[in-house]
């Protein structure tokens, strides 16, 4: 069970490590900050990034495999043969768009005749797919990639105590290790990461589809909760589902029962921004914050004068 | 009037290599991602009340779900007074017969876990089929929580 | 079943509710958000360009994503009028 779900492929050019960024709906719309932080920081750790461009929707695996399979692999397809046509990979940063592309690759790779039936669908758009490029996770390339030692060596710990909130799509390997991943990327750029017991729980971001009530206050609430009880300075996340999930769960409890959710979330990669000592202001980190980040970057700017 | 007499058909012990779904509460994260496909293919709707399985909350905080672990020996097929519902020997496969069922319940009363359930507007008892072998929950599950293994790998 | 019940006619059941907006944003624009004038400005402020270059900046992938969905029939199946984004069910 553990190879089937093995992203290490050999690669088709050994030499290529060029990747291009897919951005998915969320990130692009509410999250400038983190898009910015990422297309300025991974260059500088020697990736060779560019955007993914015509990015569609990549689109929501878990609703399209159960209404119509075709549709989930035609326009994930879509979105990758962009990247093959520069010659590239993707890199996707949201957990759910990487398990919607990851997961159709992977099929479309080791199927000639569904590549086959979803190519007959792309000549209608005049394009083609031929499967031979990988998709990869932003924590893997800059684990597998650039390496925790290289960024060590290179960053200087963000003076803040963190917890993490990895999200349902990270566990699809069996052995963990986006993970495990995140969690020593994150230890390497922070002072502490502080565990907590609903670590593991789901944002609530699926259950949307069938209860918001649950998702909101069954899920995120009950997250917040957890999260309030550890005096923090912020919930490190790299999935924009995620975001997207607790931006909106935060906005109806202020509505709805007066609930302040006074705890920054941020993105790994501002973390690592911030460590190389990129300044809040390059990457718009005051703007479009669910709360205000201001303690975080008083202590950095404390830490670096 | 003559009697009629119901009884279980003697069933043979199931056969080992029938597939069974097996749930890793380590590894749930209680996204409710199999409810949602389970009402959906189903019912056509995204609805947690219609779904055929249930992932709650158990005593020690974790995450149980609730599914039908399709049993060797049926209790709610013992129970059925109109033998509505049956065991298929070659698959491990135990469904109801919706046309026969009279919507006594005695099937829910009679599971350990109270897995079947009242069909709305059907006034009938519906529960996992399985999807017939390949169940749309697993297909969804991206923590890899449940997926469907043999009984005779788990004993 | 139509040789014994020659008056039945099929049900058409329609997609869920919660996903019938989602649906016609990604049809229409591709992607699930919109973009907005404030939106626009914070992103000239993080130093990224306004127009973020996915189907927002390229409205020819939203097309792309039109025809596709009519080359597998789906709108057909899914009840939606790609032309005039409505649910006919």
């Amino acid at each position: 069970m553990a190879d089937q779900y093995n992203s290490t492929e050999t690669l088709t050019n050994p030499e290529k490590t060029r990747y291009s960024f897919f951005l998915g709906c969320v990130m692009p719309i509410k999250m400038p900050w983190a898009e910015s932080a990422i297309m300025q920081t991974l260059p500088k750790f020697g990736v060779d990034l560019e955007y993914l461009k015509k990015a569609t929707c990549c689109p929501r695996a878990g609703v399209w495999k159960s209404v119509d399979e075709r549709v989930w692999l035609t326009l994930a397809s879509y979105n990758l043969l962009q990247a093959e046509g520069d010659g590239r990979d993707v890199m996707a940063s949201c957990n759910g768009c990487y398990v919607t592309l990851y997961e159709a690759n992977k099929l479309l790779r080791e199927n000639p005749e569904k590549l086959k039936e979803i190519n007959g669908y792309l000549a209608e758009t005049h394009t083609h797919y031929n499967a031979s490029i990988r998709v990869r996770h932003l924590l893997e390339v800059l684990y597998e990639e650039v390496g925790v030692d290289r960024i060590k060596g290179e960053s200087r710990k963000v003076p803040i105590r963190v917890a993490l909130h990895p999200g349902c799509h990270m566990r699809i390997f069996e052995d963990g290790r986006l993970v495990r991943y995140f969690s020593e990327l994150t230890c390497a750029l922070v002072d502490e990461v502080v565990p907590y017991e609903d670590e593991q729980m789901c944002c609530g971001l699926q259950a949307n589809l069938a209860d918001r009530q649950f998702a909101t206050y069954e899920r995120a609430k009950k997250k917040f909760d957890a999260l309030k009880a550890l005096n923090i300075d912020a919930l490190v996340i790299v999935c924009s589902g995620c975001y997207d999930q607790f931006e909106r769960a935060v906005q109806i409890l202020k509505k709805e029962i007066g609930y302040e959710f006074d705890l920054p979330i941020i993105h790994l990669a501002e973390l690592l921004a911030l460590s190389i000592g990129t300044s809040p202001d390059e990457f718009g980190m005051r703007y479009l914050r669910t709360a205000p980040v201001d303690s975080i970057i008083a202590k950095w700017e404390s830490d670096r004068r | 009037m003559e009697s009629v007499h119901f009884k279980t058909p003697d069933l043979d012990p199931a056969p080992l290599n029938t597939k069974i779904i097996l749930h890793n509460p380590d590894r749930c994260t209680g996204c409710r991602q199999c409810m949602t496909a389970c009402s959906f293919k189903n019912f056509n709707t995204y609805n947690y009340d219609l779904s055929l399985c249930k992932v709650i909350r158990g005593p020690d905080n974790e995450f149980v779900r609730i599914h039908c672990h399709h049993c060797s020996d049926p209790m709610c097929l013992a129970a059925c007074p109109v033998s509505a519902i049956s065991k298929d020997l070659e698959t491990g496969i135990v469904s109801v017969d919706k046309m026969r069922c009279i919507g006594c319940k005695a099937c829910t009363w009679a599971c350990p876990i109270s897995v079947p359930q009242m069909q709305r507007g059907l006034k009938a008892m519906t529960k996992c089929d399985l999807c017939g072998g390949d169940p749309s929950c697993i297909k969804v599950c991206s923590a890899r929580a449940i997926e469907l293994v043999s009984r005779e790998d788990n004993r | 079943m139509s040789d014994i019940f020659p008056w039945r006619r099929q049900v058409k059941v329609p997609v869920p509710t919660t996903v019938k907006t989602q649906l016609i944003r990604h049809f229409s624009i591709g992607l699930l958000y919109p973009l907005n004038e404030e939106v626009m400005e914070y992103r000239r402020r993080s130093g990224l360009n306004p127009v973020p270059p996915t189907a927002h900046g390229y409205p020819e992938a939203a097309a792309d994503i039109q025809t596709l969905i009519k080359a597998m029939k789906v709108d057909k199946k899914i009840g939606l009028d790609l032309d005039t984004m409505e649910y006919q069910y």
